[in-house]
C-alpha cells in the first residue's frame, strides 16, 4: 500500500512539475509580464509542495500506526477475555492475531483470538483507509495553496532555496538524532537496570555473574533473590579486564605507531613513504573479525606452545594475545596521527635546533616532540578509547569469565564482550541480565566520549597553536 | 669523556634512533605479510572440494518412477535407496559398521546431488552413470592434506578402515579435486563439506545497499548545509561536535541503538539485512560526513565567487560548480566509510545477525547473515572443515575490501583537481 | 688586517633545476661583521646557509665547490655537520624560540655538546649567553617562564643568545631584525657590534 502511495504521489509530482512550468510560461507569454524567476522553478515548487507534506505524513503515519494497533488490539483482545500476565504474553497473544490475520497460523484458534483477528482487519482497513483519504486531502489542500501562490507571481527560486535549505538542515540534525537516539536507548534500560542494582553496588562490586539473573523479571522480583542479585553485578572486573587489555595493547601499539610515525615524518624519503604509509594503513581496513580469527586460532595456540615450552600454563584466551593483536590493529590510529602532528611543527624550530649543532634525534626528542606533545597525546588517547571499545578481538581472543587478574597469560573479559555474550541468542527484555548490558554500553559510551572529548581539545589547541 | 668519544656516542644514538623508527615500520609490514599468509595458507584449499566418483543406478524399481515421470512426482521420490545401494558399490563392506563407515565417507547430502543429477537428465531412468559425489568433511580434510593422519585411531575422526578405503579410492583415481561451487552458492550448513557463503554475500550486498542508499545522501546534504549554508552560531558548533563525537563512538554503541530503536520500539524484523542496513548507515554517516566536508573545502571560494558574479543564487553556485567538482572526494570518502561498514561485525551480532540462517536470502526482510557475521560463526565451530572455510572467507572479504580503497584512491587520483 | 676565517670557491647551488648561485668567491675574515647586501632572491640567504650546510635539510638542493672554514672544507661528505654547526652558530629571519622555557632554550645548546656538566656550570652559561645577548636584566627573573611568551625583539636576543651559548666561531644572521620594530632592531644591531669585540 504505501508503496503505490509514494509511485502515485511521485507520478503527480512530475506531472505538475511540466504542468507548472509550461503554465508559467504561457501566463508570461499572454499576460506580457516578467516573471520573478524560471519556469522550472515554478515547476520544482509544486512539486515540493505536492510531495513533502504527504510523503512526511506518510512516514510518521507508518511509524506510530502499529504501535496504535497493537495496543488497542491488546485491549479488545483483553476486553474478549484474554488472558496475559506480563508484555511477553501480550506481545505473544498479538503475534498470534496478527498470524491469523494474515493466514500463517497453524495453532488452535479460539472464539477469543477469532474475535480479535476480526478486530484486528477491521482497524486495519480502518486505518489504511483513513491514511489514503488524509493523505489525498494533504495533497489536494497543499497543491491548491501551492498554485495560488504560483497565479500571484510569487518570488518561486527564493521559496524553492528556502524549502530545500531546510532539507539540508533536516539532514545535518540526523547527527544529532543519532546522538539522542544513543542517549536515550541506553539511559532508558539503564535507568531500570539500576532501580534494580544499587548503581554503588555497580560500581564497585567485585563480582560479574549475571547469568545468576537469566530470565527474571525486574518487576516481580523478591527480596531473596535481590541479595543474590546484589553481588551479580560488580562493574570492577569488567573494568579492570578492559584496561589491562588495553593497556597492553597501548605497550605495542603507541611505541611503534610513535616510532613509525616519527619515522615517516623526519626520515623517510617521498619514495618509502608513499610506499610504507598505505600498508601500515592497511592495518586499520582490516575487518576487526579478521583480528581476532588470527588472535584466536593463530597467536593464542602460538603463546600456549611457547608457554608450555617453558613450563607456564598460558590460557588459549590469554589477555597477551588479544592485547597484542589488537596493539597491533591501533598503531596506524597512532602513527598516522603522530605523522600529521610531527609534520605541523614548524621547519624554524627543526632549522633552529639543527643550527646549534644538534643530530636529527636530538632534534626529534628535544625539540620537535615536545612540541608536538599535545598532540600526540590527543592521538593516544584516541587510540586509548578504540582500544576500551573494540570488540570483535576480544570476544574472540579474550575470555569470558570475570577474573580479576593482572596475570596477561590468563583469561580476563571486557565491557564489550560482556555486551556481547549478555545479547547474543535469545533475550529476555525487562531482565536485569539484559539491562546490565545497556548499563554497561552506557558506560563505554561516557567513557569513549570523555576520552574523545579530551583529545580532540588537546588536538585542536596544538593546531591552533601553529596554525 | 673527550670531544671524540661523545661525538661518537652522539651519532650512535642517532643511528639507533633511526633504527627503531625503521625497525617499527618493517615490524608493522611483515604483520601484514605474516596475516595476509596465514590467511591465505589456510582458506585457498576451501575454493576447492573433494569428490568420489561412484556408479549411480537409476533403478527403476527402487525409485518407483516411470519414464516422462512429472517434475513433481521425481521432487517426491524417494532417492534414498538407490543412493546407499551406488555409495556401498565403492567398496565390499563386510558387515553394517563397515557399511556405515563406507557411507559416512560422503557427504549427507549425496542423496540430493543423485536427486539433483536426475532432475537434470530425466532419460536416465533405468541407466547407469558416474557421478562425482562431494565427500564428507573429514575425507575432504585429509584429501587436502590438512588432516594428520599419523595420529592413533582413537584421536581420529577417520577409522583405519576408512583410510584403508581411502587409500584405494586414491590409488583408483576414484576420488578427485573440483572447484568448489558450494562454498558461492550455498547458504550456511552444519556440515561444512556443504556449507558457503551465498547467503552471507547476499545478506551482505543488501546491507551495504541499504547503507550507501540511507547514508551517502543524507551525508552530502548534510556536509553541504555545514560547508556552505550554516550559520556560524551554537547550533551549528553543536552540530558539529557532535559529528566528530559519533565518529568515535564505538560501533557496539550502535548495535545497541539498533536493539532498542529498531527492534524493540518500531519492531523491524530481526537478524535482516534492512536493520543492519540502517545501523550500518547511522554508524557511516558521521565517518562519511567528515571528507565529504573537507573536499567542499578544498573547493576554493573563486570557484563560488565566480559563480555569484554572473548572478548566480547561492544555491545555484553550490549545486552548479561546488558540488560537481567536490564528488570525486565525496564518492572515495564514501566508498571508504562503506568498506568499513561492510567489515563491521559487532553491531550486526547484536542485531541477531547470528542466526543460524540456511536460505539465502531473497528480499533485505529476510533473516540473514553477513560476511564477517559468517566469519566469526564460523570460527566459533569445531568442525576442522570450518577453519579453511572461514580463512576462505576472509580472503573474500578482504578482496572486496581491497578492491574498495583502490576504487577509492582511483576517484580520487583520476578526477579530483587539484587546487593550487 | 685580519685573517682569512671563510674562504668560498667557485660555490655554486642549485634547488632542483634551478640555480640559484653562480660562482661564488668570497673570502671573510675573523673578527668582522661582513653584511650581505642584495635585493631579494638574491641568493644571501642561500649563501650563508652553505656556511654551516643547513641547505643539507632541504631535500632538492645541491651544493657544489668549495666552501674552507680555517682552511678545512667544510662540503666534504665526511665532515661532521653537527661538530660543524657548533663551531658556526645561526640566528634566523623570523625568531624561532623552543616551545621550552627561557632557561632550556639557552641550556639546550650546551647539553647536547656536554659543554656544562654540572647545573652551576650550566647556570652560569645562561647567564653569560643572556647578559651578552642583552636579554639579562629582562627576563632573569622569569627564566622559568616560556620563551614562546617574550616580545618578538626579546625573542630574537633569546635566539641570539641560544646561538652564543655554545661559544661558536662564526654566527651566521639572516636577516635578524626584518621581523622587528626599529627599536628592538636598534638593540640588535648594537649587540652584533659588542659581538665582534673578542671575549675573555
Amino acid at each position: 500500500m504505501n508503496f503505490v502511495l509514494i509511485f502515485l504521489i511521485t507520478i503527480f509530482s512530475l506531472s505538475l512539475f511540466f504542468y507548472g512550468r509550461s503554465k508559467t510560461k504561457s501566463i508570461a507569454i499572454e499576460k506580457n509580464i516578467k516573471l520573478n524567476a524560471l519556469p522550472k522553478f515554478y515547476g520544482y515548487y509544486l512539486v515540493l509542495w505536492c510531495s513533502i507534506p504527504s510523503l512526511v505524513f506518510l512516514l510518521i503515519w507508518s511509524l506510530f500506526e502499529p504501535v496504535i494497533i497493537k495496543s488497542i488490539i491488546i485491549e479488545t483482545a483483553a476486553n474478549q477475555g484474554a488472558i496475559f500476565n506480563d508484555k511477553n504474553e501480550a506481545n505473544l497473544i498479538y503475534e498470534k492475531i496478527k498470524a491469523i490475520h494474515l493466514g500463517t497460523y497453524f495453532g488452535d484458534i479460539d472464539s477469543i483470538l477469532r474475535e480479535s483477528a476480526l478486530a484486528y482487519a477491521k482497524f486495519i482497513n480502518l486505518f489504511t483507509n483513513s491514511k489514503v483519504v488524509l493523505i489525498f486531502a494533504i495533497v489536494i489542500v497543499s497543491v491548491i495553496y501551492s498554485l495560488k501562490k504560483i497565479n500571484k507571481n510569487n518570488k518561486a527560486r527564493d521559496d524553492v532555496e528556502i524549502i530545500l535549505k531546510g532539507l539540508l538542515f533536516v539532514s545535518s540534525l540526523i547527527a544529532i538524532l543519532t546522538t539522542l537516539g544513543i542517549i536515550f536507548s541506553l539511559l532508558f534500560e539503564s535507568i531500570k537496570f539500576f532501580s534494580v542494582i544499587n548503581i554503588f553496588d555497580y560500581l564497585f562490586g567485585t563480582n560479574w555473574s549475571p547469568q545468576r539473573a537469566f530470565v527474571r523479571d525486574a518487576s516481580s522480583i523478591t527480596a531473596a533473590e535481590f541479595e543474590e542479585l546484589k553481588d551479580a553485578f560488580g562493574f570492577i572486573p569488567l573494568i579492570a579486564g578492559t584496561t589491562f587489555i588495553a593497556f597492553i595493547a597501548m605497550l605495542v601499539a603507541v611505541p611503534i605507531g610513535l616510532f613509525s610515525g616519527i619515522y615517516m615524518a623526519e626520515y623517510a624519503s617521498l619514495k618509502i613513504r608513499r610506499i610504507s604509509k598505505p600498508i601500515i594503513e592497511i592495518l586499520a581496513g582490516i575487518p576487526t573479525v579478521v583480528y581476532g580469527f588470527f588472535a584466536a586460532l593463530t597467536v593464542g595456540p602460538f603463546f600456549r606452545q611457547i608457554g608450555e615450552n617453558f613450563g607456564l600454563t598460558v590460557s588459549s584466551e590469554s589477555a597477551l594475545a588479544a592485547g597484542l593483536i589488537m596493539g597491533i590493529m591501533i598503531i596506524p590510529y597512532v602513527s598516522s596521527l603522530s605523522d600529521d602532528v610531527i609534520n605541523s611543527v614548524p621547519q624554524s624550530l627543526r632549522d633552529g635546533s639543527y643550527a646549534i649543532g644538534a643530530t636529527k634525534s636530538e632534534t626529534i626528542k628535544k625539540v620537535v616532540i615536545p612540541a608536538a606533545l599535545p598532540g600526540i597525546i590527543g592521538s593516544i588517547l584516541l587510540a586509548v578509547s578504540r582500544a576500551i571499545g573494540e570488540t570483535m578481538i576480544v570476544v574472540m581472543a579474550a575470555g569470558l569469565a570475570a577474573n580479576l587478574t593482572i596475570n596477561p597469560l590468563e583469561s580476563t573479559t571486557t565491557i564489550t564482550t560482556q555486551i556481547v555474550m549478555i545479547l547474543v541468542g535469545d533475550q529476555e527484555f525487562d531482565s536485569p541480565k539484559t539491562q546490565s548490558a545497556f548499563a554497561l554500553g552506557l558506560t563505554l559510551f561516557i567513557a569513549t566520549l570523555i576520552l574523545n572529548y579530551i583529545a580532540q581539545r588537546a588536538v585542536k589547541k596544538y593546531r591552533e597553536k601553529y596554525d | 669523556m673527550t670531544k671524540e668519544q661523545r661525538l661518537k656516542k652522539r651519532h650512535n644514538a642517532e643511528k639507533r634512533f633511526r633504527f627503531y623508527g625503521l625497525a617499527s615500520i618493517f615490524f608493522a609490514l611483515l604483520f601484514v605479510l605474516i596475516l595476509v599468509h596465514n590467511i591465505f595458507s589456510k582458506g585457498s584449499s576451501a575454493f576447492m572440494k573433494t569428490a568420489i566418483n561412484v556408479e549411480v543406478f537409476y533403478d527403476k524399481d527402487l525409485l518407483e518412477l516411470e519414464l516422462g515421470a512429472s517434475e513433481e512426482e521425481i521432487l517426491e521420490a524417494d532417492f534414498f535407496d538407490i543412493t546407499i545401494e551406488s555409495l556401498l558399490k565403492v567398496y565390499p563392506a563386510k558387515n553394517m559398521d563397515e557399511e556405515d563407515a563406507l557411507i559416512e565417507l560422503f557427504t549427507t547430502d549425496a542423496e540430493i546431488e543423485i536427486k539433483k543429477a536426475f532432475l537434470n537428465n530425466k532419460n536416465l531412468i533405468g541407466k547407469k552413470i558416474n557421478l562425482e559425489i562431494t565427500a564428507s568433511d573429514d575425507i575432504d580434510q585429509l584429501h587436502k592434506g590438512n588432516y594428520p593422519r599419523d595420529l592413533p585411531e582413537d584421536r581420529r575422526r577417520i577409522s583405519n578402515f576408512q583410510l584403508e578405503i581411502y587409500d584405494v579410492l586414491v590409488e583408483n583415481k576414484t576420488i578427485t579435486k573440483n572447484f568448489n561451487n558450494y562454498f558461492f552458492k550455498n547458504g550456511d550448513s552444519r556440515d561444512p563439506e556443504i556449507a558457503g557463503i551465498g547467503g552471507a554475500l547476499v545478506g551482505s550486498f543488501y546491507s551495504i545497499l541499504i547503507c550507501l542508499l540511507l547514508a551517502f545522501p543524507v551525508a552530502v546534504l548534510a556536509s553541504i548545509y555545514l560547508e556552505e549554508f550554516a550559520p556560524k552560531n551554537k547550533i551549528t558548533d553543536f552540530i558539529e561536535i557532535n559529528i566528530n563525537n559519533l565518529a568515535a563512538v564505538p560501533s557496539i554503541v550502535y548495535g545497541l541503538l539498533a536493539l532498542q530503536i529498531l527492534l524493540a520500539t518500531i519492531q523491524l524484523p530481526r537478524s535482516t539485512p534492512l536493520v543492519a542496513g540502517i545501523t550500518l548507515a547511522l554508524m557511516t554517516l558521521p565517518r562519511i560526513i567528515i571528507p565529504c566536508r573537507a573536499s567542499l573545502k578544498a573547493v576554493p571560494p573563486s570557484i563560488r565567487e565566480g559563480a555569484l558574479a554572473v548572478g548566480a543564487s547561492k544555491f545555484q553556485s553550490v549545486f552548479h560548480h561546488v558540488v560537481p567538482l567536490a564528488l570525486p572526494g565525496t564518492l572515495s570518502g564514501t566508498i571508504i566509510g562503506l568498506a568499513q561498514a561492510l567489515g563491521e561485525t559487532a553491531p550486526l551480532i547484536l542485531i541477531g545477525m547470528v542466526a543460524f540462517v540456511v536460505d539465502i536470502p531473497s528480499t533485505p526482510i529476510d533473516p540473514s547473515s553477513s560476511l564477517p557475521v559468517q566469519v566469526y560463526l564460523w570460527s566459533e565451530s569445531a568442525e576442522r572443515g570450518f577453519v579453511e572455510k572461514t580463512s576462505a572467507t576472509i580472503m573474500m572479504l578482504l578482496s572486496f575490501l581491497i578492491v574498495m580503497n583502490f576504487l577509492a584512491v582511483y576517484l580520487r587520483q583520476k578526477f579530483e583537481k587539484r587546487w593550487n | 688586517m685580519n685573517n682569512v676565517k671563510i674562504k668560498s670557491k667557485n660555490l655554486n647551488v642549485y634547488y632542483g633545476e634551478k640555480q640559484a648561485l653562480f660562482n661564488v668567491n668570497l673570502d671573510l675574515n675573523e673578527k668582522e661583521v661582513t653584511a650581505l647586501i642584495g635585493p631579494s632572491g638574491c641568493g644571501k640567504s642561500t649563501f650563508i646557509r652553505c656556511i654551516n650546510r643547513m641547505n643539507d635539510v632541504i631535500d632538492i638542493c645541491k651544493v657544489s665547490g668549495n666552501i674552507e672554514i680555517d682552511g678545512v672544507e667544510i662540503n666534504d661528505k665526511n665532515l661532521d655537520v653537527v661538530s660543524l654547526r657548533e663551531r658556526v652558530g645561526m640566528v634566523f629571519q623570523k625568531p624561532n624560540p623552543f616551545p621550552k622555557s627561557i632557561y632550556d632554550n639557552i641550556s639546550y645548546g650546551p647539553k647536547i655538546h656536554g659543554k656544562g656538566e654540572t647545573k652551576s656550570e650550566l647556570d652560569e652559561i645562561v647567564e653569560n649567553s643572556l647578559k651578552k645577548a642583552a636579554l639579562w636584566e629582562e627576563v632573569k627573573d622569569r627564566l622559568d617562564e616560556p620563551g614562546t611568551g617574550l616580545s618578538g625583539g626579546q625573542q630574537q636576543r633569546l635566539c641570539i643568545a641560544r646561538a652564543i651559548s655554545v661559544n661558536p666561531e662564526v654566527i651566521l644572521m639572516d636577516e635578524p631584525c626584518s621581523a622587528l620594530d626599529p627599536i628592538a632592531t636598534a638593540k640588535i644591531e648594537e649587540l652584533i657590534d659588542e659581538l665582534k669585540k673578542p671575549t675573555l
